[in-house]
């Protein structure tokens, strides 16, 4: 059991996952070719395209999604 | 007046600012253990956010990184999206563990997992484990800050004791300041080592545009070229860069985020907004640009200006010696000084604070009162560098093995996070037994069998932790109710009948 994200933003744990899988798992073998796209080998280049893949699902996460963010003005009950 | 000697003027300089922050630091008035240990959980934005940049930021970036780059080239790379990955991976973990932190008052790690799973002996593990990381992480540095001191002397300063004279200035304002002291400081070096980067970039452009007439992209792709199919495809280097190793030393590398040291950096800030603005803009964004951009500048670059090294981790420090003028020289050189403090720096102040609190007050002294628990923090400041230069002498691995083995056990703490923070059926002995088998697997892949089968280290230490975390959490008793009602009823109300619906309450209760 998941605790604490709503059914419409679940779709983003599958995303991470696939990205991940792309961006450093077997999709890496996608771009492991002896070929260059202008100056830039096509494994660099794919790493830079999976970079702002990345950052846009760290923009997600931390500006659109609502799971990612607590509300902050609990009391604080126990501490010391 | 040559380049050296301003270094060690600036140096000098640099250093009696920070040894100024510790002294001022220190007067700031503790009422409660945690305005020592959290810095009075008062950190913000800015202070915050380059806080925890520059304690990822250290000698392994500015050393290491670019020396695999220019070593094993394009699948190194290929590496670097453990920067976004670690900047999710806070989003998703920050702001539950802060919130649970400030809920319940729990001022370290080892409390929070130990209360959440009532568990001495995860609070205990969390602590080997906090020790396991911090000390080999801390020696990475003054190892680093050694051997920077020695190269740029040109061999006149023995690189033991330029560790030594870092390591006298780190452990004089940590002890000093504690928390505060570090992170204030740790600003100041977070500008200063990104300045760093930067400048090591613009110095192999300019370098390579004045050596020839190609132009920079053309005499890099040349050098590339002339390194064979490895430098650009996987496996790269003896076969050993393929993707499970590519992923797995990935995933080791997110261990800084889930370590308890960085755990605790995070339970000091204002506020759990903050960790967005520090995870996209600073984490994400301000250092992906400086992993994807300048380090292959610097690193494949470098390929094109430096063909032998007889160690990768002198690529920016030979870079540095031999190609910039006195104001570039002195400025790199204080940011990559500024990049190993500062990570020492944070992790000190973070691992004597827990060894004080959940090693001192927990079993030798629970009635200490706030000033006794800080001056047991400061005296094991003391503690850990001492353990830490003896590491750095008798382990002579390169700076990203050193980096890779700490952060492997940080990884390790994974599981447990996940039960505070999304997982309510991750148990007690679940996660006892994940960590005991995570440690045993990390400890044998690393000093018995290196990488077997291609898989790093971490990525041992992680599958073992996860496949035993989960198996034996599916047959043994969930945390109390009571409990998850105060951490996870946090961020969702109706969890305590969610439980009980589902028949997983009688467990439950029992625990």
């Amino acid at each position: 059991m998941i605790t604490g994200i709503p059914k419409n933003e679940r779709w983003f744990l599958w995303a991470l996952l696939a990205w991940i899988l792309l961006a450093l798992g077997p999709g890496l073998q996608l771009a492991s070719k002896p070929v260059f796209i202008g100056y830039f080998p096509l494994l660099y280049v794919y790493s830079v395209v999976m970079f702002f893949i990345g950052l846009w699902l760290c923009y997600m996460a931390g500006y659109k999604l609502k799971f990612t963010v607590m509300p902050d003005d609990l009391e604080n009950e126990n501490e010391e | 007046m040559s380049n050296f000697t301003i270094l060690v003027i600036c140096t000098a300089l640099y250093l009696l600012v920070c040894t100024c922050i510790g002294i001022y630091t220190s007067r700031i008035k503790v009422v409660k253990a945690s305005d020592f240990f959290l810095a009075g959980h008062g950190l913000g934005p800015i202070v915050l956010s380059l806080a925890m940049m520059a304690t990822v930021f250290s000698a392994w970036f500015i050393l290491g990184h670019q020396g695999l780059t220019w070593q094993v080239g394009f699948p190194y790379i290929a590496h670097y999206a453990h920067i976004p990955l670690m900047a999710i991976l806070g989003l998703l973990i920050f702001s539950r563990q802060w919130i649970v932190c400030k809920k319940n008052g729990y001022i370290t790690p080892s409390e929070m997992y130990g209360s959440y799973f009532n568990s001495e002996l995860i609070r205990v593990l969390v602590l080997i484990i906090a020790c396991l990381y911090a000390i080999p992480y801390v020696a990475l540095q003054l190892r680093g800050a050694g051997y920077t001191f020695n190269v740029l002397s040109g061999g006149q300063i023995d690189p033991v004791k330029g560790a030594i004279v870092l390591g006298l200035v780190v452990v004089f304002y940590v002890f000093m300041g504690g928390l505060k002291a570090a992170a204030i400081t740790d600003t100041i070096q977070g500008f200063l080592l990104y300045i760093a980067a930067a400048f090591m970039g613009i110095t192999v452009v300019t370098v390579i545009l004045s050596s020839g007439d190609a132009g920079f992209f053309a005499t890099v792709k040349g050098a590339v070229a002339a390194q064979g199919k490895g430098y650009i495809t996987m496996p790269a280097v003896g076969k050993m860069w393929s993707w499970p190793y590519v992923l797995t030393i990935a995933l080791a590398t997110s261990g800084i985020y889930t370590s308890p040291s960085y755990t605790m950096l995070t339970m000091a800030a204002k506020s759990s907004r903050l960790f967005r603005f520090q995870a996209f803009f600073v984490m994400a964004l301000a250092m992906g640009i400086m992993y994807y951009f300048f380090s292959p500048m610097i690193g494949v670059g470098g390929k094109a200006i430096v063909t032998q090294l007889k160690n990768t981790d002198a690529l920016s420090l030979t870079l540095i010696f031999n190609h910039m003028g006195p104001v570039m020289f002195t400025v790199t050189a204080l940011g990559i000084l500024a990049a190993m403090n500062s990570t020492a720096a944070g992790y000190l102040a973070n691992t004597s604070s827990m060894l004080a609190r959940d090693l001192y007050c927990r079993y030798i002294n629970p009635e200490a009162s706030p000033q006794r628990q800080v001056l047991m923090g400061r005296l094991m400041v003391l503690v850990i560098v001492f353990l830490a230069i003896i590491f750095s002498v008798f382990v002579l691995d390169y700076l990203v093995l050193l980096g890779t083995l700490a952060t492997a056990f940080g990884l390790l703490m994974l599981p447990a996070i996940v039960g505070i923070c999304y997982c309510p059926g991750i148990t007690k002995a679940g996660v006892t037994w994940g960590l005991i088998g995570g440690i045993t697997a990390v400890m044998l892949t690393y000093f018995v069998w290196r990488h077997p089968l291609g898989i790093h280290t971490g990525g041992w230490g992680f599958i073992v932790n996860s496949i035993v975390c989960t198996v034996v959490s599916t047959y043994t008793e969930k945390p109390s109710l009571e409990m998850i009602r105060k951490t996870h009823g946090i961020w969702d109300k109706d969890i305590v009948n969610k439980l009980k619906a589902r028949g997983t309450a009688d467990k439950s209760i029992k625990a």
